[in-house]
C-alpha cells in the first residue's frame, strides 16, 4: 500500500466510525478505562487538612523483602 | 462578603465517597472539598462540577502557605484561581499556616509564629490572594503541637486583626482551638471571645485522637463532647452559621459518615434555635 | 525574634531534630510534624504508584517511599505533583535491584497518573476531521490532548504487567520490551512502528515524516489502526499545516 493510500484509508475509517458515533469528546467522558478509581483513587484520600497519629518508622532499620506479586522460577509474574 | 453558604450543616467530601454521593445525592445542605484535589482536569473536576449543579460547594485550600516567607507560590495561586473561576464556589478558604522555606515544601499545615512582623506579612499575602481571586477568602485557625516564646498576640487576636486589615472573613475551627488548649494550655473559650460574630462565615468541627501524649488533629474520630459544647456556645453567641463536619482519617463508608452528619445537624439546628432566647 | 527568624528556626527543627530549638516551646512535638510531612507524601505516592505497590507489597513500598521522600525535597505543596522522578530513584535503589522491572512499572504508573489528571481540552470535531480527509493530511502536524502519554520499556513487558494487575493472566518477564499508549480513557500496547510514529508526531513532525519513521522501523506496521485510535479516542486537538 502506498503512503498516501494508508493515510487516506485511515482517515476514511475514522470518519466512518465517527458517523456511527464512536468518536468521543474527551471532556464528556464519564467512564474512564484507566482504573485510577477502584484501586487508587478510592483508597487514597488525596489532600487532607488532618494530622496523622502514626509513628513514622525508620526504613533503615527494616529488611527489604518484596512481598507483593511473586515471580516464579521461570520468570513469570503471578498476581497474589 | 462573597460567602453564600447556607446557615446549616455541611459535610467534608472525600474522594472515597465521591461515587456514592454522585449516585445517591444525599440531602446534605452543602459540601466542602479540598481545592488541591481538583487542580487537574478529567474525572475529579468533572464530578465536582456535576455536584455543583445541585449543591453549594466550599473550596477549602490546604497548600497556599500564606505564612511562608518569600512570595506566594504563583503556580499554586494560578491553579486555585482557575478552579474558583470554574466552580464558582459559595466560599473559598485557606489556613493560617506556612509550608515552605528555602524552596523546600513541607506538606503539612504549620502554625505561624505570632512574633514581630507576622501581621504585616500575612495581611499582604491575604490581600494578594483576594485581589487575584477577586473575592474575599475565609481564614482558618490551625492546630498547633508546638508554641513560640514571647508571642505578641493569640491566634484569635491575630485573626481579628487580619479581618480588620484585609476584609477577609473567618473560618473558626473549634476542634483546632480545643486541641491547642489541650496541648499548649490555652483557653479555647477565651480565644472565641476575641472573635466578632459578624466576621465568622463558617465553623469547622472534627474529632482528634491522643497519640504519645499529644492530642493530634486527625479528623479521625467522632467530634468530642467538649468541642460540641464549644459549638453550642459559639452558635448561641454568634447566631446561625454554616457548620462543617470534617472527617479525613479512619474514614468508613458514606452511610456511617452521613449518620454522624445527621446527628450534628440536630445539634446545629437546636443551637441556632436557642440564639434568640439567650442573646436578645 | 523576627518572623523570618522564627520560621527559619522552625524549618531547621523540621529537617534536623538536633537543631537549636530557639524560641520553640514543646520542641519534642516537632516529631509529629516530621511524621505528617513524610506520611502525607508517602500516602500520595501510594495512591499514584499502585502497580509498584502491588508488586512489592505495602511494607516494602512504604519503606522505599520513605527513603525517596527523605532523599528528595518536595518542590510543590500539591501532593499530586509528587513522584515525577520516583522511577529514577527506584532504578538506582539497591534493595529493588532484585526486581529490575520495577522502575519501568513506576514509569507506567506515573504516566497513568499524568493522564488521569491532565488538563481538559477540546478535541477535534467530526466536521474538522472531514475537512482533514480532503486536505493534504501528510503535510500536517498534530496537536495532542495533554492526557496522551507514551511509555516504552526496552527490556520488560510493561503492557502484560499492567494487564495482569487489571485481572489478566500472569506476565512472562522473558517476553522482552513493550510500548504503551496511555490516555485518560484507556491504555494499550502498541508496536515499535506505532511507537515511532507517535513519538515523531509528539515531537512535531508532519504526519508524512512520522509515517516514514514508522515504516522504516517496522515495514508492515499497522498505521491505520493507530491513526484511527488517535481520532476515535479524542486524542487529537488540532491539525496544523
Amino acid at each position: 500500500m502506498n503512503k498516501q493510500l494508508i493515510l487516506t484509508s485511515a482517515l476514511t475509517a475514522v470518519l466512518a466510525a465517527g458517523v456511527s458515533g464512536t468518536v468521543v469528546a474527551a471532556d464528556k467522558e464519564k467512564c474512564y478505562g484507566i482504573a485510577m478509581a477502584g484501586k487508587n483513587d478510592c483508597a487514597a484520600n488525596g489532600h487532607a487538612c488532618a494530622g496523622q497519629a502514626k509513628t513514622d518508622k525508620d526504613a533503615k532499620e527494616w529488611k527489604y523483602v518484596a512481598a507483593g506479586t511473586c515471580v516464579d522460577m521461570k520468570g513469570t509474574l503471578k498476581p497474589m | 462578603m462573597h460567602c453564600t453558604l447556607p446557615l446549616t450543616t455541611g459535610l467534608g467530601l472525600r474522594a472515597p465517597h465521591l461515587a456514592d454521593v454522585l449516585a445517591q445525592r444525599p440531602p446534605v445542605a452543602w459540601w466542602e472539598v479540598h481545592s488541591e484535589n481538583y487542580f487537574g482536569g478529567g474525572e475529579p473536576i468533572a464530578a465536582l462540577c456535576q455536584l455543583r449543579q445541585d449543591y453549594p460547594i466550599s473550596l477549602h485550600g490546604i497548600g497556599l502557605g500564606l505564612g511562608s516567607l518569600g512570595p506566594l507560590d504563583a503556580q499554586h495561586l494560578a491553579q486555585l484561581q482557575q478552579l474558583v473561576a470554574r466552580v464558582e464556589p459559595a466560599a473559598v478558604s485557606e489556613h493560617l499556616a506556612w509550608n515552605r522555606h528555602a524552596e523546600r515544601y513541607f506538606n503539612d499545615l504549620l502554625p505561624v509564629p505570632r512574633v514581630e512582623g507576622v501581621i504585616e506579612h500575612l495581611a499582604e499575602r491575604i490581600s494578594i490572594v483576594q485581589d487575584t481571586l477577586q473575592r474575599p477568602i475565609l481564614l482558618e485557625n490551625v492546630s498547633s503541637y508546638v508554641g513560640f516564646a514571647d508571642e505578641l498576640l493569640s491566634e484569635a487576636e491575630l485573626m481579628a486583626e487580619l479581618v480588620r486589615r484585609t476584609g477577609c472573613g473567618l473560618l473558626v475551627d473549634l476542634n483546632n482551638f480545643y486541641v491547642n488548649a489541650l496541648n499548649l494550655g490555652l483557653n479555647a473559650e477565651a480565644e472565641l471571645a476575641h472573635i466578632a460574630g459578624d466576621s465568622v462565615y463558617e465553623i469547622h468541627v472534627a474529632g482528634f485522637e491522643w497519640f504519645e501524649g499529644t492530642a493530634i488533629d486527625t479528623h479521625g474520630a467522632p467530634v468530642s463532647t467538649e468541642v460540641l459544647a464549644l459549638l453550642r456556645q459559639a452558635l448561641a453567641r454568634w447566631g446561625a452559621k454554616p457548620v462543617l463536619l470534617e472527617r479525613d482519617t479512619n474514614l468508613s463508608d458514606f452511610a456511617s459518615l452521613y449518620a454522624e452528619y445527621c446527628s450534628l445537624d440536630q445539634i446545629v439546628k437546636a443551637s441556632a434555635g436557642n440564639t434568640a432566647r439567650e442573646y436578645v | 525574634m523576627s518572623y523570618a527568624q522564627a520560621i527559619s528556626a522552625f524549618s531547621a527543627l523540621l529537617l534536623d531534630p538536633q537543631a537549636q530549638s530557639a524560641g520553640l516551646l514543646h520542641a519534642a512535638r516537632m516529631r509529629h510534624y516530621r511524621a505528617n510531612c513524610r506520611l502525607n507524601r508517602i500516602a500520595a505516592l501510594q495512591g499514584v504508584f499502585s502497580n509498584v505497590a502491588q508488586l512489592v507489597g505495602e511494607d516494602f513500598f512504604t519503606a522505599m517511599a520513605r527513603e525517596y521522600v527523605d532523599a528528595t525535597p518536595a518542590h510543590a505543596a500539591d501532593l499530586h505533583a509528587m513522584g515525577a522522578d520516583f522511577a529514577d530513584f527506584i532504578a538506582q535503589f539497591a534493595p529493588a535491584a532484585e526486581l529490575p522491572y520495577l522502575a519501568a512499572v513506576a514509569q507506567v504508573d506515573w504516566a497513568r497518573w499524568r493522564a488521569y489528571l491532565a488538563p481538559d481540552a477540546t478535541t477535534l470535531g467530526l466536521t474538522e476531521l472531514a475537512a482533514l480527509a480532503a486536505a493534504d493530511f501528510a503535510s500536517l502536524q498534530l496537536v495532542f490532548h495533554p492526557s496522551l502519554q507514551l511509555v516504552q520499556s526496552l527490556h520488560w513487558p510493561i503492557a502484560d504487567i499492567l494487564a495482569m494487575h487489571a485481572g489478566g493472566p500472569s506476565a512472562d518477564l522473558r517476553r522482552g520490551g513493550q510500548q504503551l499508549l496511555i490516555s485518560r480513557r484507556q491504555w494499550q500496547a502498541i508496536s515499535t512502528g506505532q511507537w515511532a510514529l507517535l513519538q515523531a508526531l509528539v515531537a512535531g513532525e508532519t504526519v508524512g515524516d512520522a509515517l516514514e519513521r514508522a515504516l522504516q522501523c517496522e515495514p508492515d506496521c499497522d498505521i491505520q489502526t493507530i491513526i484511527s485510535l488517535l481520532f476515535t479516542q479524542g486524542l487529537v486537538l488540532r491539525a496544523e499545516p
